[in-house]
Order: C-alpha cells, then structure tokens, then sequence
C-alpha cells in the first residue's frame, strides 16, 4: 500500500446500469480501487458486483444502458469507442477468470497463450514474447518456467492453471486486476495458495486489485478494504477490519451471521475415545473399491479404494474431500448408482448389489437422494406438487388424497406455502428448489438420505437456511445421512460424524467435532489450515502461523 | 468473457426483494409479475398460431386441403383421355393444360397430392416410431447399442437415393418401395434422437434421485426420457416430411417411384420435364405444389425448433 496515489486504479462514481427490467442492476454504485490495494466487492446473486466489473472492463451488453462515470487509470471508459476500448482491456485492465478450465484454449501452449496477450498490445519478436511469458510464469510462481512455457493447459494442475490466468492477466502491466471469484472452483489448500500469491503480486506490481467475491473468508484473508452491495447499491464500505468487527448495516450483519465458522480447537474438549461400532447400522460400507476402466489403453482409475464405514440409525455421516477425492463416487455408490468393484455396501443388512426385482424396490424404498444443482434436481415439465409426489406413485402408496395431503404436509415441513404445490420449479430460486428436494426426498420417510454437496451452488445466506432447515428436519424424522461436502463448514454444522476422503483412500473418520477440531492426519490438518476463517485479524495471524510451519 | 455472469444469476433470487426474502422462514414472495413462468412450457402446437409457424401450418393446410378435395375440385378424372387435347397449353378449360396422353394435368396434380401425402404420411411416422423404439432400447443396453449405432452408420453412408435405387433394383418401383426408402431413411434419424435423449435424461440428477428411491427403467422412460422428448420429436418430423416429399418427388422423377399411370407430383413432374417448350406449366404446376409442401413442413420445423430453442 503506497501512501497517496496519484490516480486511482479504478474510480466508479454514480454507476447506474438498467436493462429492460424495471428494477435497475445497479444503481448508484461508487467505489475507488486505488493502485497497490486490494478491495473486495461482496454481495450475493443479483447485487450487482458482476456488472460493476464488467463496466469496468467496457463489456456490458448492448441492452443496457448506463450512467455515471467509471474511469481506468484516470480514462472514462463508459462511452469510450471500441478502439479505445481494445486499447484498456488486457492493457490497463485486466481480468482474472473464474474457471481456469474454460479460460484457457486447450490447444495452444501456455506460451503462445501469454504471446498473444502480449501481440494484442502490440509486442512482437519470437524470441522477446518467449522471454516475457517466462518472465510471467517466474513471477507467478510457477516451477521451471523454461520449461513449462511449452505445456498445454491439460499438462498443468488446477492450481497451476489458474497461475497462468493470472500472469495473461499481468501480461501488459495492468493497473487494474479484476478478479472475479478467482477461487471459487478451486479446492481449498489450492485456494490457500492462489490467495498469497495474488497479496504478493498486488506489491510486486503495485496494481490495484478488485476481487469479486461471496466467500467472507477469502475476504478476511486478503482484502484491505470492502463494498457490500445489495440490490445494485453499496450498502456498507470500509476498512476490512473495520467492517468485521463492526458492520453497521443490517444487511452486512446478516451476510456476516450466515457464515458458518468451524469450532476453533479451545472450544472443544480435547478427543474422546472413538464411538463405538454400531452393533446394526442403517448403512455399512465394507471395503468398497469403485473402479472406472480406462479407456483406448489408459490406465483404469481407482476412484475408491478399500473404504470401511458404519452409520447408525439417526446419524449423520459429513464426507468431505477436494475434488477427485472420491466423495461424490462414495455416495453414488452407497445409493446404488454405481455398483462396487469388490467390497460391499449394506443397508439395513441387506447387500445393495445382490438385491433384485422387487425386493431391490423395497429396499429403495428407504433411500433417497438429493441432488447437487438446484438449477437440475427437479424435472422442470413437473409440478411441485408432482415431484414431491413422484416416490409415492413409483411405490403406489396411499390414494390421491393422502398423497396430497402429504405432499401439504412437507411443502409446511420445508416452510413453503402450500399454494406452491401447483408452481414449476422455473418459478422458484435456487434455495426452495433445493428445499423441494429435501421434501421429495422425505416423502417415503427414508431411512438413509445421501446429500451430494445440496447446498454449494446457493448464496451464504440461502445456505445457512437450508442447512439449518436440514439439521431440524433430522433431528425431528431422525433419518440417517450421508452428507457429501468440499466445505469443512457445512459438513460440521450437519454431520455427527466426519470421512475424510483423499484420492479414493478413507484418511480419517470420527466424531465431527473431534475430526475438525483436533485432527489427526496430515492431510485433515491440512484441510482444516486451508479453510480461511471470516475474520481478518484471527485470518492473518492464522496464515502467518501456516506460512512459518 | 461470459464467466463475468454469476453463476446462478438467473434464478429469481436476484428479483427478490431484498434479496433477504429466501432466508426468513414462512415469508416467500409472490413470483415477480412481469416474468411469464409458464414461458417455454406452452404445447408446441401454440408456435402454429404466429409467424413462420402460421405460415407453415397455412401452406401444408392448402395443399392437404388440396388433396382431400380432389374428388370435387378436379375438372377430370385423373386417367381421363380426352379428345383432341394433346400437349395443349393453360386454357380456361384446362388450367394447367393438358399432357402428352390428351390428360388434364390439374386433375392429375390434385389427385397426385393424395399419393404424397398418404406417402408422407404414413412412411415418416413408421420410421419414426420404429427408429423411437430402436433407439429407446439402445439407450437402455450397452450392447444393443453397438449394433444399433454401427447398423445406423450403414444406413446413413448411403445417400438416400442410392438406397432407392438399390431397393428397386430388387423389390420393382412403385409406392410399396418408396414407402419402404422412406421408412428406412428415417430409422437411424430418429434411432440417434431417442437415444442421446436416453443416454442425456437418465444421467439428469432428478432422475438419479428418482432412480435412487426406486423408479424402474420403465418409470424413466415414461416419466421422463419420454416427455422430453416430444419436442425434438415434433421437429424432427415435421422436417423429415419435408424430406419425404423431396424423396417421393425424386423417386418418381428418376422413374423408379410410383408407377404409371396413378399420379404422383414426383412422376407428374418427371414427364412434364421433357415438354417444358409447349407446355411449361405442365412440369411448374407439380413443382410448386412439392415446394410449397416442402417448404410448409420446413417451416413448421422451425417454428417448433425456435419455440424450444433447440
């Protein structure tokens, strides 16, 4: 943080942006990124961050209108030509995307990628393009850069890919990064990593940086300062600190509520012997391996490898892993969707592969699902009403009536009305179709439900609701739950018990609170050291501790 | 650029009042009223009622009508051979003038349409319901499939006339082979359509929950595999009796379609062609009447593909 900058990165004043809705995206946005610092742009779907950035940018869609002023190193940028334009972006302002996987064309080289950056702007020379991107990569962090300069994007880990985002980005010297939910699909220890290389780049380049963002603990870690926007209108600006400790508007107290923290270590007593085995468990998972076999020659994938588990009636089991752990494929397979390579999966006592015909039926009949995407986990052709409904008319239970009434009766259990039951699912948000989901799958009254990661695609506040809405619901049915999740949080505001799955290998399992608090294995540890905790004096001390280890 | 979007933009939490509305139980907003929710789940006949589905719908309208009336609005008898009526030209007698055996060709055009029709008619929606069936049980077992794919291929390396011609050569032209071209053409394009549908709704995250609480593959495939895909169904057949119409029309022209001396546009054309100098309307008449029912059919396929974003 340099004192007193000359010209500020970014200096948003009055933006408003209104599309053929009637309520405009934004009104009245003002914000000011100055060179060197890093400020947060928080608020949920809808609020207008993402507009915001693309304005920046000159990007807006042809059907918007705006007003104001949005000026990039001191050039008004709304209005600007599309000559001046090329000339700002990628040059004066750059972007950082989302997902490393799309933003980088597979087919070229990570050189000829940062070369034609570089060529947009005017560079030229073989040998000079090459030694820039090295350059590039060296500043990034990326090992052997000489040699990597020669990869494809599929060469490179998740991790990696997103470095070389990031130095396409810094291709041009930018002023102004915009960073829009740079980690969000990255695991957490790779999201650990891109964080303190981003606080490093901001004073190697003394670039002003404007991170787009609806995770509070990624905020903490980083930010200097943050704007809480709501409804396309800055609600609350200030010191990160500041708006930690205290936030004045009703609306950043609730963002800041719905967070979920893990327990910290002092606040649980130290481990307990481990709970006992379950003498019948709901579910028993014995040595399972899943197989994919390889194809046109490849290796084939163990994507689980010899996992034992118990659970007993009325607990819920929290799997957590990064992506590739294997989690996901765990609880296709409890919910038979996959069938096991060796090993076997029970659910009460009966093995789930060896059951047919109707006897397979009837033990389903106890199972059920909820899926991950909101946009997807309901037929869009079915009423609520017909959804709910559907595994009670696959099973043939009760008469239309009684049918009805229960459907009533869960549309209540979820807190929705029960003049939904005639709504499609186009009708609702993202958090009460999931909240139809869990109804749906309530409806036969199961005894093990499997929830794969049923609330990652939903804003924080939305997620606190569902989740709280999910541990009533258990406790007062009592039905058993596999619990899939990448956040540590979630699954220990649900689970009573917590795996820990790293590449397909069961690394850790026990009481939530114990495995969470005081864990075990490295890998759990580690897990747990990623995750940043939504409070920026506790974060930084936390990441200096992390960075001496 | 697109990555600039949030990721769940479009769910209606962004209309929301306040936003916060999602979070206190027991007070759910009324969906905004300036969104149709019903917007995109409207039957498919509605895109018959506008624009280039009217349009469509009027033109294959006509010409059914057309046909179904032959019997009435034909001057002659299709086979009539009048008397010193050879290769005349467009009169108020013989609109269309006559042909080089003294017949009326109005009258053979109309009552040709009848031939199209019940050909397209009848072939396209026996392939399709065969193919349907093909590729529902395709989609379902890995090893049907293999054949069922590489069969297909076969079919769809030949030219839909070249197939014509090698099944003349066996059965001998006329309706029956034309029916039979027809039907097998459309086979592998319905029997790919069903299939990824298959392949793409048994993987839909509803249907694994269903699956998972106990649904049946007959459950899936009624329930769901089905119902989605009645759109792609509609516009692959209405552009498949276009196809149809062009199939019968070249069959006949080439001469091994429907046979002498029953009218077909196809056959009508196929003749005319060689008296274009004294008689043109005698080849234009049929043509037209096989464009506009081509392009009616077109229409309607895209009407139904736009109304589903396809």
């Amino acid at each position: 943080m340099t004192a007193a900058p000359t010209t500020p990165a970014l200096d948003v004043t009055d933006l408003q942006v209104a599309f053929s809705h009637p309520r405009p995206a934004v009104r009245s946005i003002g914000l000011r990124v100055n060179r060197g610092e890093i400020v947060a742009l928080v608020g949920e779907s809808g609020s207008g961050k993402s507009i915001t950035a693309r304005a920046a940018m000159g990007l807006l869609p042809p059907t918007a209108t705006a007003t104001g002023s949005v000026k990039v190193d001191g050039v008004e940028v709304l209005g600007a030509s599309e000559r001046e334009l090329g000339a700002i972006r990628g040059g004066r302002v750059a972007m950082v995307f989302q997902e490393p996987q799309t933003a980088l064309n597979p087919v070229r080289t990570v050189g000829w990628l940062i070369g034609e950056a570089l060529r947009a702007h005017g560079r030229s020379g073989r040998k000079q393009l090459r030694d820039r991107a090295i350059e590039l990569l060296t500043l990034v962090e990326i090992p052997e850069p000489d040699k990597r300069v020669d990869y494809f994007p599929h060469q490179l880990s998740g991790g990696q890919k997103q470095r070389v985002v990031i130095a396409l980005a810094l291709a041009n010297d930018p002023v102004l990064l915009l960073a829009d939910e740079p980690t969000t699909a990255l695991d957490v220890t790779v999201q650990a990593e891109i964080l303190s290389l981003l606080r490093r780049l901001r004073d190697r380049t003394n670039a002003g940086i404007l991170l787009i963002t609806h995770n509070l603990g990624v905020v903490a870690d980083i930010a200097d300062s943050v704007v809480v926007l709501q409804l396309g209108e800055v609600v609350e600006r200030g010191e990160v600190t500041e708006i930690f400790a205290r936030p004045e508007h009703e609306y950043t107290r609730h963002l800041l509520d719905s967070v979920l923290r893990l327990p910290q270590p002092s606040d649980v007593a130290e481990p307990v012997a481990a709970v006992a085995d379950p003498t019948t468990p709901v579910l028993d998972v014995d040595t399972v391996s899943v197989v994919y076999p390889g194809r046109r020659g490849q290796a084939a994938f163990r994507a689980l490898d010899n996992v034992s588990l118990k659970l007993a009636a009325g607990e819920v089991l929290g799997v957590v892993g990064e992506s590739g752990s294997g989690k996901t494929t765990l609880g296709r397979t409890i919910a038979g969707l996959i069938a096991p390579a060796t090993g076997t999966i029970r659910v009460d006592g009966r093995d789930v592969a060896a059951t047919r015909g109707s006897a397979l039926r009837e033990l389903r009949r106890r199972l059920a699902f909820v899926p991950q995407d909101p946009a997807a986990s309901l037929d869009p052709r079915f009423t609520l009403e017909e959804s709910i409904a559907e595994p009670l008319d696959i099973h043939r239970v009760g008469t239309r009536a009684e049918r009805r009434k229960k459907v009533v009766d869960l549309l209540d259990a979820v807190r929705l009305p029960a003049s939904f039951a005639t709504r499609l699912p186009s009708e609702l948000s993202g958090g009460q179709r999931q909240r139809v989901a869990l109804a749906r799958a309530l409806v036969l009254e199961p005894t093990l439900l499997i929830a794969d990661e049923p609330t990652s695609a939903l804003d924080v506040s939305v997620q606190a609701d569902v989740l709280e809405l999910f541990a009533t619901l258990q406790r007062e049915l009592g039905f058993a739950a596999v619990f899939i999740s990448h956040d540590l949080a979630v699954v220990e505001r649900v689970s009573t018990t917590v795996a820990v799955l790293r590449a397909g290998h069961l690394v850790e399992t026990g009481p939530a609170t114990v495995v969470l608090t005081h864990p075990q294995h490295d890998y759990t540890r580690r897990l747990v050291a990623a995750l940043p905790v939504p409070d920026p004096v506790a974060q930084r001390a936390r990441r200096q501790a992390t960075a001496a280890l | 650029m697109s990555e600039l979007v949030d990721r769940n933009v479009a769910t209606p939490e962004a209309s929301l009042p306040g936003g916060l509305a999602d979070v206190r139980p027991g007070l759910v907003p009324e969906t905004p009223a300036d969104r149709d929710p019903r917007r995109g789940t409207e039957p498919l006949w509605r895109s018959l009622t506008h624009g280039r589905g009217l349009v469509g719908a009027v033109l294959v309208g006509i010409v059914v009508l057309l046909g179904a009336l032959a019997p009435v609005l034909a001057p002659f008898a299709p086979d009539d051979q009048l008397d010193a009526s050879f290769l005349l030209g467009p009169s108020s007698t013989h609109w269309l003038g006559t042909d080089d055996v003294n017949r009326d060709v109005l009258s053979r055009v109309l009552f040709g349409i009848r031939a199209d029709l019940v050909i397209v008619f009848v072939a396209v929606p026996v392939g399709a319901i065969l193919g349907s069936l093909i590729g529902l049980v395709a989609g379902i077992r890995g090893y049907t499939d293999v054949v069922a794919q590489r069969v297909f291929d076969v079919i769809l390396a030949f030219p839909a006339l070249v197939l014509a011609i090698a099944l003349t050569a066996v059965l001998g032209p006329g309706v029956r082979a034309i029916v039979l071209v027809i039907v097998l053409a459309e086979i592998p394009v319905f029997g790919r359509l069903i299939r990824t549908s298959v392949l793409e709704v048994r993987e839909l995250p509803y249907v694994e929950a269903a699956v998972v609480s106990g649904a049946s593959i007959g459950w899936v495939l009624r329930k769901h595999v089905l119902p989605n895909s009645i759109e792609p169904l509609g516009v692959q057949l209405a552009l498949s009796m276009s196809i149809a119409v062009f199939i019968e029309g070249a069959m006949s022209f080439l001469g091994i379609g429907v046979v002498p001396p029953t009218p077909s546009l196809g056959s009508i054309l196929s003749d005319g062609n060689r008296y274009l100098e004294t008689n043109p309307l005698f080849a234009v008449g049929p043509l037209v009447v096989v464009s506009l029912l081509t392009l009616g059919f077109l229409l309607i396929s895209q009407a139904f593909a736009h109304a589903r974003r396809l």
